[in-house]
Formats: structure tokens, sequence, C-alpha cells
């Protein structure tokens, strides 16, 4: 017998706040995320300042980069409390997506030993350098002890991370596990957007209505707390949602935007339906990848369009939260997660015939919410379905 | 649903002990160092200016010249490897339908050297190549795999350090046995990083002369690079294609310390949850175990720490049992380094004899079991071997391996 698997907690920060329900309140009153520059030219949607100690203990912070207290802090806010109902919480898994990780502190660990030398930095930071270290630091702080993985796919990092967790425990080697992204703002990937031509300069990003080609990085953290449903049912948890489809693949192009073939993204969302052993009209609406590179953005509508016969709905919450990579994603299944659990929509668009109408809907009686995921690094797709 | 049997078809090296699995074993066996002096960068600054470089590898000789431009040397190493596996399995260059083949590779940092060369330019003031960027995601190790050999399944990394490789080969067991993927193409891939060595020498974990796992007078690791890549196939898969079975993945545990960032658990918790997890997936009791690979460090913890699992869990059995560690012959190559760990057991079980711990002279009260020391073994009646590997942050994966049958 298939095992089915639930979501029975979210936990999330981003540009639109530090909880679930300021995220939310945000996507769900349509506000559009604002880009701001720092001291040092780089502009994205950040986090807003946290004092990380609220729910840290001083432990907790020492030695810690800002990359993994931000994971630390909103899983400590929102889902330990949830964790430690667990029949065994210790038991919990933990699979991160990420594309850069601690980025900033392996590039500046190595910086800092170039200018100041390498005998003179301290030994205790070398342990953020390495790509697993926020899940391994988080693993340290809630006593987490069985699955311990970090997952980078580019765009579908996160993804894929809800997928492996998925497969973890229908695979019978755990009863829960927190699955989603993170990524944190740094100066590599700012320029390297930048220098790839794929930012705007405004303060908005406003997929399928700008002129303008290109996109706002941001960053945030969105985790799911995954079970199998005879293991939430067992204590009693409220289950949010169900994870009930699946698909991921590469598109065999490893370069920036620059493949116009649909084939990887028909085939993960089909694989998703088939997994879900649902038809495309029974998907209420869809939270696409899109961006603002109208390559990509084009490209999905185009890839929708083949599944998706007649009409569908589409949203794009990277407006709300910036392209946060590896971490994208996640966010959006939170938001997906909130939107079942409210039995509304974000406010979205009719996709009839490839093409988009332009007013906004928010529906309602929501059942299916497919979200899409896509760029550098493949294609993944997954299917939560109403509690 | 029935899951299927997951075997190897085909194996690919990039190694300080050479490329090519052949040469690689045989030089495992002959029992001599294949560390030196580090010539990649200027490595006086450090405890030791010695590590496990490889210095036979001609990227021409698999790759082309559009496969090789702006490719990092991971990326390099992963693909040359990749393709070696392909060729042995009878494969040819590219997959020919390559929708059902999985890409999963395992790292500790990723292409470190373009990050490094980024941060030297920006020290002097100057602007980085933009080229340098889109190399940063340490995602390019297996995407760069896929594209070139036409592999459109799932690609991914996993980055967990120096166990990465093997949970690399876990995952892409799973997604075989769950009959996502026919084949998979997994490994590790690390490049000599200057970032480990300043990191390395500042936890005082480089040893200044050679390594020495499991003596009791070693005083630290050396850092290699290299890759190890496994094609693995579903057995319907490979006997379809009348491929030559090298070996069978039995299974695979993983197992988390929960403890400290940098130091293992002193009785290797997470360890022995990978360990026990690894023999209940793959069904095998812990006296069928006939050698077992170890992560051998070198370091006064680990190869402790080690130790004790190994007794917690096979017992009495642990005594009788080899144990070996080929980073005394290669160093500790990170991410790769239990990818090319697993190639070394599936050429044991093909060849029965296991490579030796070298560089073994005292032994240590608390490391006192049978370390194959210096001189590699036959073993006539190998048949199943248990590879353990753990990472900074406590992260552990212990994978089995059989002769197949």
């Amino acid at each position: 017998m298939s095992t089915d698997i639930v979501v029975t907690g979210v936990s999330t920060m981003s540009a639109c706040g530090t909880n679930s329900a300021e995220f939310w309140s945000k996507l769900s009153n349509d506000e559009l995320g604002i880009a701001q520059r720092n001291e040092s030219g780089l502009s994205g949607m950040r986090i807003p300042e946290i004092n990380y100690s609220k729910y840290l203990t001083q432990k907790g912070l020492q030695f810690v980069d800002r990359c993994t207290k931000n994971i630390m802090w909103s899983l400590a806010q929102e889902l330990e409390p949830e964790i430690r109902k667990l029949a065994q919480p210790h038991q919990c898994g933990l699979s991160l997506g990420t594309a850069f990780g601690s980025l900033n502190s392996t590039y500046g660990y190595f910086y800092d030993s170039r200018v100041k030398g390498p005998d003179k930095i301290n030994p205790m930071n070398f342990g953020n350098t390495v790509f697993n270290s926020p899940v391994s630091h988080c693993n340290i702080l809630f006593g987490l002890s069985s699955l311990s993985i970090t997952i980078c796919s580019g765009f579908t990092s996160a993804l894929n991370a809800i997928i492996y967790g998925v497969d973890y425990i229908k695979g019978g080697k755990g009863t829960a596990v927190l699955a989603g992204g993170s990524e944190e703002l740094s100066m590599q990937w700012f320029n390297g957007f930048r220098t790839s031509g794929l930012l705007i300069e405004d303060s908005h990003l406003a997929p399928y209505h700008s002129e303008n080609d290109g996109t706002i990085i941001g960053e945030g953290v969105g985790m799911l707390l995954l079970e199998s449903r005879q293991e939430a049912l067992a204590r009693g948890a409220h289950i949010l949602a169900q994870v009930v489809g699946a698909g991921s693949c590469f598109n065999g192009s490893n370069f920036l935007y620059t493949d116009n073939s649909t084939a990887g993204l028909v085939s993960t969302m089909q694989d998703a339906l088939k997994q879900a052993e649902i038809a495309p009209q029974e998907i209420s609406y869809i939270m696409t990848g899109a961006n603002g590179i109208q390559h990509g953005d084009q490209m999905e509508l185009q890839a929708i369009s083949e599944v998706f016969a007649n009409e569908v709905f589409v949203t794009a919450p990277k407006k709300h939260f910036g392209e946060c990579y590896g971490a994208s994603a996640a966010l959006s299944a939170v938001a997906a997660v909130l939107s079942l659990q409210n039995n509304t929509s974000l406010y979205s668009q009719r996709l009839h015939e490839g093409r988009l109408d332009c007013d906004l809907r928010m529906l309602k009686d929501i059942e299916y919410i497919m979200i899409n995921a896509y760029g550098y690094g493949g294609y993944a797709t997954i299917i939560l379905k109403k509690q | 649903m029935q899951k299927h049997r997951v075997v190897i078809t085909g194996l690919g090296v990039v190694s300080p002990a050479g490329t090519e699995p052949e040469t690689f074993f045989s030089n495992l066996i002959s029992g001599k160092d294949f560390t030196g002096p580090v010539t990649l960068f200027d490595p006086s600054p450090y405890t030791t200016n010695r590590g496990g470089q490889v210095r036979d590898f001609d990227p021409k000789k698999y790759l082309n010249d559009s496969e090789i431009k702006r490719r990092g040397r991971g990326s390099l190493f992963s693909l040359a490897a990749s393709r070696m596996a392909l060729a042995q399995a009878g494969i040819g260059d590219r997959i020919a339908d390559g929708t059902r083949t999985a890409v999963v590779f395992g790292t500790t940092m990723g292409e470190a050297q373009v990050l490094e060369q980024t941060a030297i330019i920006a020290v002097r003031g100057e602007i980085p190549p933009s080229a340098n960027y889109p190399m940063y995601p340490c995602h390019v190790l297996a995407t760069n795999v896929a594209t070139a050999l036409n592999c459109t399944g799932p690609a991914m990394v996993i980055p967990t350090a120096c166990a990465a490789g093997n949970y690399a080969i876990g995952y892409g067991y799973d997604l075989i046995c769950n009959s996502r993927v026919d084949m998979a193409l997994v490994g590790g891939s690390d490049p000599l990083s200057e970032l480990a060595f300043t990191g390395f020498s500042r936890l005082r974990s480089l040893t200044s002369e050679v390594v020495r796992p499991f003596d009791k007078n070693r005083k630290g690791i050396l850092i290699g690079e290299g890759a190890g890549v496994l094609l693995l196939e579903s057995e319907s898969s490979a006997l379809r294609r009348g491929a030559e079975i090298l070996a069978e993945v039995r299974g695979y545990g993983l197992g988390c310390d929960a403890f400290d960032m940098t130091t293992p658990h002193p009785h290797g918790e997470g360890a022995f949850i990978a360990a026990t997890a690894a023999l209940k997936n793959s069904g095998v009791a812990p006296e069928e175990i006939g050698y077992i690979s170890a992560h051998g460090t070198g370091t006064k913890a680990n190869d402790k720490t080690e130790t004790y699992m190994l007794k917690r869990l096979l017992g009495e059995h642990a005594y009788f049992t080899p144990v070996s560690s080929i980073k005394s012959i290669i160093g500790h190559t990170m991410g790769a380094a239990s990818a090319l760990e697993a190639v070394a057991c599936v050429m044991s079980l093909c060849k029965k004899i296991i490579p030796p711990t070298i560089n073994y002279q005292e032994k240590d009260p608390e490391c006192d079991l049978d370390y194959v020391p210096n001189i590699a073994r036959q073993v006539p009646d190998l048949d199943i071997a248990l590879s353990d590997a753990f990472a900074f942050g406590g992260n552990d994966c212990v994978l089995i391996l059989s002769t197949y049958r």
C-alpha cells in the first residue's frame, strides 16, 4: 500500500515577512515585494532585520553565519513546537534545497585568509564553508539524528529536496522530514546575474506585465513538515495538505535560459499529474516559476498550454518575494499550503489558448495546486492537495 | 511495488593514484604512497606542502574542446570519470535516450578553485571575469555531465561534505529501486582546494608527514582531489543490454551525529545509526560483512570513533573483518572520497583482493582491529563489502556492496 505524505506544518521568512501569517497576508493582498539596494550596490528583496536571539540562545548563534541563522530562526519560530510533538522528534529528517548555501561565508573565509593571512582567521568559521553547514547546524540545534541532506540543483533545489523527503518517508526510512529551501542574498550571486544581463533596475517585479526583461533577486526560507498520514493521524496532528504528485528532470542544457524547448517542463507536469492520478482540469491553479525573465516565463506558459488543453489559472508568486533561486519553489509551496488552508487562491490570471487574460481573480474552492520550478539546473513540479 | 535490484556496470576514476579504474586499483594494491608535493597553488603558508594531487589527468583524452571550455576542474573530473563508466558499460560516448538516466554527484566545496580564483582577483582590486559566476552553484558538477552525456532524468548534487559520494550513490540507488530511472551516473568530485588547506590547517588537522590511519602515531589528514563514478543500473536493464555486471548495490543507510560541526560524536552515534540502517536496508547480517572500506582519515578522533562504532556494530565479528583505508594512499579527496572508495570496493569484490592501509607502524590500543597493514590481501571468499563515510556536521552514510549472483 502506498503511503500518503501530508504537510503538518510550515515555516517561512522572506521579504514578505518573517512568519507564515505575515507572508500569507502580503501574498493574499497582492502586495508586491520591494527591492532595496545596500551600500555595496546589491539590489534585492531582503528578509527584514531580525532579532535572532528571540528564538535562538547565544549558543545557537555562536560561529553560525546568517544563512544558517535564518533557517534556524524560521524552524525555531514556527516548526519546533510541531517537531516536539512527533512520536520520535530526534528521528525527524531534514532535507534542504539551496543553490548557493553559505556562499557568503565560503567566499568571505577565503578572501579574509588572503587579506589577513591563513594563520589569522578564526578556525571555528571553517565549518560554515561547506554546503551542508546550515543543515548540520540545524540538526545539532534541534537534536535531529536521522536524515541530514542538502540538495543543489539550481532553481529546482527546493522541489527536489521536497521530493527527496517524500521518497524518504514513502521508502519507509523515516516518518517525518523537514523539507524545503533556503537562499541568502550575496554579492557573488548578484554579480553573476547582473553580468549575465538577467537583472532589471526596477524596485518591483511584474512577470507577465512588465515590458522589462529581467528579474530581481531575493532571499528566503520555506520549510514544510512532511509526515506519513498514519504518523500524523496517530499523534492527532492538523493536516494542512497532501503531496500527491511530483516530477523532476534535467533539460539537457546547462546554460541560462538558452533552451526554448518545453519538453522538460511538460514532462515534469505530466509526471506529477500521473502520480497524483488526476486530470489537468482538476488543478485549481498553478504557481509558476515566472520571474520576469521573459524567455523562461514564455516557455513556461507555452509548456502549460501544451499540458492544459483548455484553460487554467496561473499566478507568479515571485513578484512578492523576488527570485530566491534555490528557495523560491519552497516559498511557493508554503504559499500553496496556506492557499489550501484558506480555501482561496492568490490573485491569478486565466491562461486560455496560450494567452493570459489581463484581469486578476481570486479563486475559491481550491482543491489542487501545481508548483513549477525551472531554469539553470532543470525542471521540477509538485502538486499539493487540499485536506 | 516490487523494488528493482540495482547493479553496477561501469566505473570511472580520476585520482592521485591514476586515471582509469584498473590503474587506480593496481596502484592501491601496490601499497605505494601517491601523496606528494602540491603544485596547484603555493602551499608554503600551511602545515604541509603535501597532498593527493591528480598528476596524470589529460582532459583531452576524454572530452572535446567545447566540453573543456568554461568548466572548472571538478567538472572536468566528473565528466571524464562518467565517460569512462559509460565506456566500460558498453554504452559509448553519450546515452542515446537519456530520459531515464539520472546524474547524482556529491561534493564538499564544488568548484572551489573558481571561487578562490575570484577572491584572489578581488583582493588585488581587479574585477573578476564574468565567466566565473555561472560556475559557482555546485550543481554544475552534475549538470555538466548530464548535458554532455545527454542524461535528461533528474540531475543534482548532494553536497554533504566528506560523505557526499555515498549519499549520491544512495540516492541513485533509490531512484532505480523505485523505478524513477533505469540508470544513474553517481559518484563524487572535488578539486584540490586551497580553502580546504586553509581550514584544515587552522583546525590543526593536517599532518606534516604521511597519513597513518589507525596507527598510534597518526597525526592527521592530507587533502586530495579526484572523482569516482559508478554507473548504476536496474538489473533488468543490464540484463537486457547484455552488460557485464560488476557488483550489486545492496543498500545504504544515513545517520547524523547532531553533535558538533567539526568533531565526530565520541561514540560515533550518527555513524552507528547509518550503519545499522544500511544493514537493515540491505538485509545483510553483520557476520556476512567480509571487508570494511574505512573512512579512516588518519585523525585521532575519527579513527578511534570509527573503530568504536565498528565494534559496536559487528560485535566479535569486527575482530575477524579486514578494515582498510585508501586515504593512506591517496589522501582525503573530500566529496570524492567515498565514491573512490566505492569504486575500490567494487574492484575488490571482482578481484578478491583488498587494498592495504599503508604507513601503518605501531598499534594503537584504542584501534585494535585488523587494518590490513601495508600489504594488500587476497580474500578469495570476499562477497560483501561495507564502505562507511563520515562528514562535517556528523552527516554519515554507509553503503553495502556485494558480488552479483
